[in-house]
Parts: structure tokens; C-alpha cells; sequence
């Protein structure tokens, strides 16, 4: 949903003012709606920026319990929705060589609070979480949208794009972890472990591996979509 | 002949350093998703590559400089980030402005790279931003240089991946992305070996 490049002409008549009072609005809302729901399921899954982007790889192939994985996504959500609002408004503002200078300042700025109320919020998680958690801060998902999305749309894709993809994100995160957390203790708990210690599954490489498999369960979906309905798709 | 007998082993043994047991990227995966962008543009990898390298050089010794200031401020781990990433990124904007200014033909070339370079260099350099942070000089030329050259193979190995991955006969969901996943993660477990039992 791009910003219009004109405003929409309005001819007098009374059929037209009628019209535009009753049912194009209704209509240009629905369309409005059915878009941001678009872009929204786009975020979560279709077009997942970890399963279908590959961004923001880091915390997620190292995250190994449900905890270090909420604590995250709580970090993603709370950086993510400032970044992209201030550049949905100031990006065309700064020319394009800037931008992601503008962009990591920006995240940077939301990050020192945001560790903060983290930590409030979860004790003791910055210091477990370490290098994770100060990563957040240019991580490469918020940036890429921060720079490259925001700027060229409006606010309410903005929301939707944001909100969908933190949380596609943020599934993707909690359901690695949850894999990880079971496989290693044989139950899921809100254990805390501090990252980038450990043997085994909680090693990156098994990261790695189930995020093979979940993007090619998506890359899947997604080809069963684009096929004409009643066509059969290959299996796997 | 004296001082290079000093200084080049340091280099050497930093360049290996920073290539191996401290290279974050198949490790930890730090700055994998721009390297995996990288690899997509293989024309562009060497510039990239030595952009990293020199963003490197420039981080870690205003790291090494300003640490005796940042060892003094409340949380540590945050503050330091938060400055040292502060310090890049004007190092960012100042280098562009003079490229922009008085290159505009090297500049063209880079354009696309200079940012993605200046911010992964933050990433890639973190192991060495959260734990050393006294290195001399040589030794921070040999991690700048070893971190372009982990930069550069880390792309090249993406880029094999994924031209592999694309083949004819892997399955349809599989192709691209996720084939290329799966051969990354088992590439990092010859990674874990050069960290001797940890990682990053």
C-alpha cells in the first residue's frame, strides 16, 4: 500500500457526492481492510522475513529456550514499532544516503529503554541474554523495513507490515525454542540459560537446521497458493 | 627487522583468529543475513569484503581508544554497544560525505555496500567489542584484515550453497533458501570445531 501519488479528483454531481458518501468509502475501506490484512498475513507467514528473507537470523539460531525467546520477541516488538513509525514519517525527509544511518540511530535510541524495561519486566534477562539482546539494535529485519518499507508507505501499512512480520518473527522464535527446550529437557519450562553456552541442539547449527525445514514448509504453502485452484502440486 | 619479527607473527596469528575461532558468522550466526544478501551479489563481494575490513580497522581502534572512558559508565555491556555502534556510524556518515564529495566515481561503485558494510562491521566485530578491547596495533590490523577475509569466505561459501541448492534436482520446497539452510548448519559444525567446544 504506497503513499498515492495524487489526490483523488471529486466531480460535483449528486449520483457522485452520493456515491463517494455511501458506498465507495464502504467500499475503499473494505479494500482497505482486505489489503492490511494482506500485508499483515504477509508478515506472519507468506512472506516470513526469517523463513522467506532470511533476516534477523541471529537471535533466532541461537535462542535455545522459550524464555530467551519471549524476552526477545519483546525486544523485537518494542524496537521494531518505533523504527518503523519515526521513518514511515521522517524517511523521504533525509536523503537516501543517510537513511540507514537515520534508521540505526533511531534503534539504537529505542534500544537503551527498551533493554531497560526488558530487564524490569524479565530480571536478569540482558545479562543471560548478552550479545543477543545488544544485537537487537541492528538487527538486520528492523533495519531492512525501517529503510527500505517504511519510507514508502503509509502509516497503517506500516503498523500492519511492522506488527505482521514482528509477529512471524517472534512464531518463528518461540516455536525454535520450544523444539530446542523439549528436545533437550523433555518439557517446556521459563527456564533461563544464558545464550551461547551449551552442547548439541543448542549449538546454531541445529538453528539452522530446523529453519531449513520450517522455510521450506513456507516456500511449500506458498507454491500451493500460487497454483491455479484444482491443479495438483507435487508433493515435496 | 627486529620490530616486524615482533609485529608480523601478531598480524598473522590475529588474521587467523578472526577467521576461525572468533568469526561469528557460521559460529553464531552474526551478520549471516547480510552475508547471505552479499552472496547474492557476487560482483559486489570484493569491495564489500574490504569495506569490512576497513570499517573494522576504524571501529576497533576507536574501541581500544575510547574504552578507559566506557569502562567507567553505568551498564557496561549497553553503554559500550550504544558508543561504539554511535561511533560507527558517524564514521559511516563522515566517509560518505567524503566519498559522496570528492569520489563520486568510487562512491557510485560502493554505494549500494557502504551502509550494509558499516552496520555488519558492528556485528561481525562484537566478540571482539564485548571482550578485548587492548589490542595493539598490529593485532588490530590482523583482526580488521581477518574479519574482511571471514566476511569474503563466509559470501563465497553462501554463494556455493545457494548456486547448489537452486539445482534441478533438489525438490521443488526445498530449492533456494531452505536447501541452503540445511548446508549452512552442517558447515557450521566444522566451524564449532575451530572454537574448541564453544561458540562465539
Amino acid at each position: 500500500m504506497e503513499r498515492p501519488s495524487a489526490p483523488v479528483k471529486n466531480n460535483g454531481t449528486k449520483a457522485a457526492k452520493t456515491a463517494k458518501a455511501t458506498k465507495i468509502p464502504y467500499r475503499e475501506r473494505q479494500k482497505k481492510r482486505r489489503e492490511l490484512r494482506r500485508i499483515f498475513l504477509n508478515g506472519v507467514l507468506f512472506k516470513n522475513p526469517m523463513l522467506v528473507g532470511a533476516l534477523g537470523m541471529f537471535p533466532l539460531v541461537t535462542c535455545t529456550t522459550l524464555k530467551n525467546a519471549l524476552e526477545l520477541s519483546f525486544l523485537l516488538l518494542v524496537i521494531s514499532i518505533p523504527v518503523n513509525v519515526v521513518l514511515c514519517y521522517t524517511g523521504n525527509l533525509v536523503p537516501g544516503w543517510v537513511r540507514p544511518a537515520w534508521a540505526t540511530a533511531i534503534s539504537l535510541a529505542v534500544y537503551a529503554p527498551a533493554s531497560i524495561w526488558m530487564d524490569s519486566l524479565f530480571p536478569g534477562s540482558v545479562q543471560s541474554l548478552g550479545m543477543a539482546a545488544a544485537l537487537m539494535a541492528v538487527n538486520s529485519m528492523v533495519l531492512s523495513r525501517a529503510n527500505e518499507y517504511a519510507p514508502a508507505h503509509i502509516f497503517s501499512a506500516v503498523i500492519a507490515d511492522t506488527l505482521g512480520c514482528t509477529l512471524g518473527g517472534a512464531m518463528v522464535l518461540c516455536l525454535t525454542a520450544v523444539l530446542r527446550e523439549w528436545i533437550t529437557y523433555g518439557d517446556v519450562g521459563m527456564r533461563t540459560m544464558t545464550l551461547f553456552r551449551g552442547k548439541g541442539i543448542s549449538l546454531p547449527f541445529f538453528g539452522f537446521l530446523i529453519l531449513g525445514f520450517l522455510a521450506a514448509g513456507v516456500q511449500h504453502i506458498n507454491r500451493r497458493r500460487s497454483q491455479p485452484k484444482g491443479k495438483k502440486v507435487n508433493r515435496l | 627487522m627486529s620490530d616486524f619479527g615482533t609485529w608480523f607473527p601478531q598480524i598473522i596469528t590475529y588474521v587467523l583468529l578472526a577467521l576461525s575461532g572468533e568469526s561469528i558468522l557460521f559460529s553464531g550466526a552474526g551478520g549471516f543475513s547480510r552475508a547471505l544478501r552479499a552472496a547474492r551479489r557476487p560482483a559486489l563481494l570484493r569491495r564489500y569484503s574490504v569495506l569490512v575490513g576497513c570499517f573494522s580497522l576504524f571501529t576497533i581502534s576507536l574501541s581500544c581508544w575510547l574504552d578507559p572512558w566506557l569502562s567507567g559508565l553505568p551498564r557496561p555491556t549497553e553503554s559500550r554497544v550504544a558508543v561504539i555502534l554511535g561511533a560507527d556510524l558517524l564514521l559511516y556518515l563522515l566517509a560518505a560525505w567524503l566519498l559522496r564529495r570528492f569520489c563520486p566515481g568510487f562512491w557510485e561503485k560502493t554505494e549500494k555496500v557502504f551502509s550494509p558494510a558499516a552496520i555488519n562491521t558492528i556485528v561481525l566485530a562484537m566478540p571482539f567489542l564485548q571482550r578485548y578491547l587492548k589490542l595493539t596495533w598490529p593485532q588490530a590490523i590482523g583482526y580488521a584484515v581477518g574479519t574482511g577475509l571471514a566476511f569474503w569466505l563466509g559470501a563465497q561459501l553462501l554463494n556455493t550453497a545457494l548456486r547448489r541448492a537452486s539445482h534441478k534436482e533438489t525438490p521443488a520446497a526445498y530449492k533456494g533458501l531452505p536447501a541452503a539452510l540445511l548446508y549452512i548448519g552442517i558447515l557450521c559444525l566444522a566451524f564449532y570445531g575451530f572454537t574448541g567446544g564453544r561458540f562465539i
